[in-house]
């Protein structure tokens, strides 16, 4: 399907250059949502759309449109183009240039419509909450809530938005059923399961939820040479108990992974007992009975340590987020593409979030990962193979044309 | 939207049920136009939502039943998660290599398997009911087997006319989703 592999490559390659280029000073690319520099990427994906003989617009969430073939219902390729601070040139850009390159491949031969998407704001590192676009353009947030999301300086999302020139109170809800009849995002991987099993290409079934619990732990500060073990009341070892007890939990339930990534020592001092501790706690599960499973089990585990200890525990929710199955009819259209392509594959979960996520709760969504060379993403060292991407576009391209042939056949009065 | 939420909870399933069930294919068997169906295998063969359905068919259960009763892997699979949450036991029904011999008219009708005894209240489960033909010849074996067939509980009516032909047959349906609600 692919005419010249090497022309390809090159085309991907420039393009991905061309994007990392549009990058804050610093180590890595710097490209937050909602920002001049989010923005400056769009246009020149809107740049890109005219040379590839296509229509761009973006919504007044900032979300771009490129349209291949005008009609509704379409497919609907893509990711995102914005990024962490000093993250890596290809989290995000790396779908977006396929889903540009699948669609020229394709264009000439579909029925139906077709468009690529690029969403803003996706990256939850910026505002505290990811998938800002995507979430505007399912309608899943309502644009007021952008008040209370603040970035590290303290300006709201809405403000930010507003200074990019963006409208987000605008954005009507456009993916939905009627318009969007699959979506299919290519990211890289982030982690190095591809990589170990020497496999190109790995087809999304679901996206973790996520739940944030912090765990405050109250005991008692005193002086470390002259109070006995027997009269402390220390946080901090009961804190340590609970590591290992969110570790334990996580190890016994399949497919959840438990973290705790921060502990908030208070006083903090050589020769004084900790009084105070906050830990902050990811879980995340594909299930979500499993999830919740592990986050009751923390729960116990926490009473349990309080009792024992004699210190107070209180554990609080600071968000929820449920797991999202990926769709059977758009992944079944992945997997045959590889199938026929003898390409390597295979069927995995996402531990990270993706727009997909957001976008599979309203119309048949799949995704699909390419390798990322030891794992490593969100670092200026973030790699990807060019060649890996170019498989992506095949893979991509091959599965529009079937599930445009699947969508002719199914609906009555054909698309 | 908290997990603890019960309507947010059973929209979430639905929408798992939507995204993980539903497939089309441009052609369909032997030629016939293209198919939009419900794959139920990859459904239920998932622990996180083959969990989750027996919990919404768990209301359905009335009290005085002896026995979940389920006939085809799909069901049985469905039918053992509910049993593992509720405690009542369950009788297996042979899939017939020639389903025309599960016509009631034929006599003896299909071996069940597991503890029985006369009268016992039996609760079919089905995973998914299109035109009923299914649920109706399990249910008929069961009753010439000497079972009282009480309820019929599934997880999906296709909303095919199969819940109005088991409803003519004497026999209650409770469905944890419709057609409708996956696809709103």
């Amino acid at each position: 399907m692919i005419e010249d592999a090497l022309e390809l490559e090159e085309r991907l390659a420039a393009r991905i250059e061309r994007m990392a280029a549009i990058t804050a000073p610093g180590t890595g690319v710097t490209r937050p949502g909602f920002s001049a520099l989010e923005r400056e990427a769009h246009r020149a994906l809107a740049e890109w759309a005219v040379e590839d003989g296509a229509q761009a617009h973006a919504d007044p969430a900032g979300n771009t449109v490129v349209t291949f073939c005008a009609g509704e219902p379409y497919i609907l390729l893509g990711s995102h183009l914005d990024s962490v601070p000093h993250g890596g040139r290809f989290d995000g850009v790396a779908g977006v240039v396929v889903a540009l390159e699948a669609a020229k491949a394709v264009r000439e031969r579909l029925r139906m419509g077709l468009r690529v998407v690029a969403f803003s704001a996706e990256e939850g590192a910026t505002f505290g909450r990811p998938c800002l676009g995507s979430e505007l353009a399912t309608g899943t947030l309502a644009a007021a809530e952008l008040d209370g999301l603040r970035d590290a300086d303290g300006v709201a999302a809405s403000e930010r938005a507003a200074h990019a020139g963006l409208a987000p109170a605008e954005c009507r809800a456009w993916i939905t059923t009627d318009t969007v009849a699959a979506f299919l995002e290519l990211h890289i991987e982030q982690g190095g399961v591809l990589e170990s099993e020497n496999v190109r290409i790995g087809v999304v079934d679901a996206i973790a939820g996520a739940a944030r619990l912090v765990v405050a732990c109250r005991g008692r500060a005193g002086h470390s040479g002259t109070t006995p073990m027997r009269l402390r009341s220390d946080a901090l070892a009961a804190a340590a108990e609970l590591v290992l007890a969110v570790e334990a939990s996580a190890r016994r339930s399949h497919g959840v992974v438990a973290t705790v990534g921060r502990l908030l020592v208070s006083p903090n001092g050589v020769t004084t007992i900790p009084s105070d501790v906050d830990a902050v706690i990811d879980v995340r599960g594909f299930d979500p009975l499993q999830q919740e499973g592990v986050v009751a089990e923390i729960d116990r585990a926490a009473r349990e340590l309080a009792a024992r200890r004699g210190i107070e525990i209180e554990v609080r929710r600071l968000s929820w987020r449920d797991p999202v199955m990926l769709a059977a009819w758009p992944k079944r259209a992945l997997k045959q593409a590889c199938t026929d392509t003898t390409m390597p594959f295979r069927v995995m979960a996402s531990g990270a979030g993706h727009d997909s996520a957001v976008v599979a709760m309203k119309v048949p969504t799949a995704m699909l990962f390419v390798p990322t060379p030891h794992g490593m993403s969100h670092v200026p060292e973030e790699a990807c193979r060019i060649e890996d991407l170019r498989a992506g576009v095949e893979i991509m391209a091959r599965a529009s044309l079937a599930l445009d042939a699947d969508v002719i056949a199914t609906t009555p009065s054909g698309a | 939207v908290s997990i603890h939420d019960e309507l947010a909870q059973r929209e979430h399933l639905a929408c798992d049920l939507r995204n993980a069930g539903y497939t089309r294919r441009a052609f369909g068997l032997r030629g016939s136009a293209g198919t939009v169906w419900f794959e139920t295998e990859l459904v239920l063969t998932r622990p996180g939502l083959l969990g989750r359905c027996a919990a919404v068919l768990e209301p359905a259960i009335p009290e005085e039943t002896d026995r979940l009763a389920a006939r085809g892997s799909p069901a049985l699979a469905l039918a053992t998660a509910l049993s593992l949450r509720i405690g009542i036991p369950l009788v297996f029904l042979a899939e017939r290599e020639d389903p025309s011999s599960d016509d009631p008219a034929n006599g003896d009708g299909s071996p069940v398997a597991g503890e029985l005894f006369p009268g016992a209240r039996v609760v079919v489960i089905e995973d998914v009911v299109l035109t009923g033909e299914h649920a109706r010849r399990t249910i008929s074996a069961l009753r010439r087997s000497g079972l009282d067939v009480i309820a019929l509980a599934g997880l999906l009516d296709r909303e095919q006319e199969g819940r109005f032909r088991i409803e003519e047959d004497g026999v209650r349906t409770f469905f944890a989703f419709r057609e409708r609600d996956l696809h709103r």
